[in-house]
């Protein structure tokens, strides 16, 4: 295996009396599609927070390509190369589709006609083309994961951490949005992915990581997880079948 | 941002097409004549009144920038109109610069200005960062009033000069010159902001009003940005200090960091245009300041026992204004599609489908 493209080292973060994560490690390699599960409240999204920035740990360390970007702001961990999705979806809503995924186009292209056409470009992979110029805020909450991940995209990440892309979403929608992911894994991106729906998760992921109380509990392949006493007990409640 | 003069040229080309151009091109045509015929006939009122306009046009304008476009709304932009005011004033009286420099040295020195309270200032979110405006513009007027080497609460006002001095030193009888001088400075701070709002810079300030969190994941710095407005912001509210300089004569602590007549009226301009919109403050600007001078002017002078019944029936006109259009006069038109909104020079659905995939 090649060396990981993040390194997450024994990292801690505390809520005032409250432990969200507790020493956890894990490491994600390139090309890779990881899953991270875990009851409510176990942690995933706080992860998501330090990894990229938004929340600095009380103890531990995060690699980015070897690079060390423990409390780096957020807009410095997107420039070098990881891309990120809100768990509670947060579109410019004054501004166009086309006008929010050009903002982030501008990250590596300087001039507006650059930007431009590659949003198009985007937008056009996402299904997001013939909305181009409806306000982000009116649209319904499918197309605003849609355009959550399109914007992620623009910034042309090495690593893409997707928070719950598919909650809320129609099963057809669902089928959308793993084809979608795996087309962009085979483009060369890194996905580590957070998820609730089963199905999303445990058919796209070749690996998968356990939280429970900020604790790791459990790591490997989707069918080894899936028969794991103790993720069975904290998460699954019954065996999932594969 | 790159400042190319093609790209200038082939903007202004762009904005002179079609309809758009004809509206445009009238309008200027209307303006460069305007104060001839004013002079002509010999009517200070309605030239002093077109001068007023275009003053608070080049400083709603400014505002916008920060308030509009970033999200930062400041009552407290009289600090960067009364330092243009005062340096070009103090550059002018101590040192014999010409206002031509020294006006634009204002403009400088207000950015700095900025600069330096946007440390503090940009800590601060929302109404907090409001309030924290208004408190600093107050500060700025108590140190200019106990200031003495700046005339403290006296004031500064320039000797008269000879005629042929008027030149070098922009002193004319009436406001008629003045004007040109404005829309000169109007003109070029147009062009400046429209690069700017097409440019990235633009849409990562936008972006920052919408949402800062979500903004920071898309790579952008909400600090730097906000300090990138401010400055261009400040310039030009300097500069149109400078301009009320040579134009008046005479600028003292309470005239030039007045919180009501500065600083509020700029924002009142700005939000009556339309806030969001590119040249809602314009729009705002020229339906604002003749209603005020004309208000002042009909009721001080018909009820002078009852000063400030001016204030009132502004304020009733104002609050009747923003009623019917909350979004601005502007930002109304574009609602009902009266005005399309073309923010960008680049126009996305002129681009053929085989160059998207």
């Amino acid at each position: 295996m090649t060396s990981p493209i993040l390194k997450v080292k024994n990292v801690t973060k505390r809520f005032g009396g409250l432990v969200a994560l507790n020493n956890v490690s894990f490491e994600i390699h390139e090309g890779e599609i990881v899953g991270l599960i875990g009851p409510n409240g176990a942690g995933k999204t706080t992860m998501f927070n330090v990894i990229t920035g938004y929340y600095k740990p009380e103890s531990g360390k995060i690699y980015f390509e070897g690079k060390d970007i423990t409390g780096k702001p957020p807009y410095h961990i997107a420039k070098m190369g990881i891309g990120r999705t809100f768990q509670i979806v947060k579109p410019l809503p004054g501004l166009t589709v086309l006008e929010n995924v050009v903002i982030s186009s501008f990250l590596h292209h300087e001039g507006l006609e650059e930007a431009m056409k590659r949003a198009l470009r985007i937008l056009k992979f996402t299904g997001l083309y013939d909305k181009r110029f409806m306000k982000a805020g009116s649209l319904n909450v499918a197309e605003k994961k849609r355009l959550e991940l399109s914007r992620a995209l623009a910034l042309e990440p090495k690593l893409l951490l997707l928070d719950e892309v598919a909650a809320g979403l129609t099963p057809t929608e669902v089928d959308e949005v793993l084809s979608l992911l795996r087309e962009i894994n085979k483009s060369g991106c890194t996905l580590l992915i957070v998820e609730h729906v089963m199905r999303v998760v445990m058919g796209i992921s070749e690996r998968i990581i356990v939280l429970h109380h900020g604790e790791k509990i459990a790591e490997g392949p989707p069918r080894k997880v899936a028969n794991d006493p103790k993720v069975i007990e904290a998460y699954l409640g019954a065996r999932f079948e594969l | 941002m790159s400042l190319k003069i093609s790209e200038i040229i082939d903007l202004i080309r762009r904005q002179l097409y079609g309809t758009r151009g004809i509206i445009i091109s009238l309008i200027s045509l209307t303006l460069l004549i305007l104060p001839i015929i004013f002079w002509r006939l010999d009517l200070p009122f309605p030239a002093n009144t077109l001068l007023l306009c275009l003053l608070y046009s080049i400083l709603a304008m400014a505002w916008n920038i920060l308030a509009g476009y970033t999200g930062q709304i400041s009552f407290g932009h009289a600090i960067f109109f009364g330092v243009g005011a005062y340096t070009t004033m103090i550059l002018m009286l101590y040192y014999g610069v010409t206002p031509w420099i020294g006006m634009f040295i204002g403009g400088i020195i207000a950015a700095l200005t900025g600069l330096a309270l946007g440390f503090p200032l940009f800590r601060l979110r929302s109404h907090w960062f409001t309030l924290a405006t208004i408190a600093a513009s107050e500060i700025f007027k108590l140190v200019f009033i106990s200031w003495k080497w700046v005339g403290g609460a006296a004031g500064l006002q320039p000797p008269i000069v000879p005629s042929e001095l008027a030149l070098y030193y922009l002193q004319y009888a009436g406001p008629y010159i003045y004007i040109y001088i404005a829309l000169g400075i109007l003109g070029i701070e147009i062009i400046a902001l429209y690069l700017i709002i097409n440019s990235k810079t633009g849409f990562y300030l936008q972006a920052i009003r919408e949402d800062e969190y979500a903004a920071m994941s898309m790579g952008i710095n909400p600090f730097k940005y906000k300090m990138i407005a401010m400055l261009v912001s400040a310039f030009f509210t300097g500069i149109g200090g400078g301009l009320y300089t040579v134009r008046y004569r005479f600028i003292d602590p309470f005239a030039v960091f007045d919180l009501i007549t500065i600083s509020v009226y700029i924002a009142v301009a700005g939000i009556l245009g339309g806030i969001y919109t590119f040249i809602g403050p314009i729009v705002g600007a020229f339906i604002f300041m003749p209603i005020t001078e004309y208000v002042r002017a009909q009721i001080v002078v018909r009820f002078p026992r009852y000063y400030g019944l001016h204030v009132f029936v502004l304020g009733i006109i104002l609050a009747i204004i923003t009623l019917s259009m909350p979004e601005g006069v502007v930002g109304w038109l574009e609602k009902k599609g009266l005005i399309k909104r073309e923010l960008t020079l680049f126009n996305p659905s002129k681009l053929k489908e085989d160059e998207i995939i």
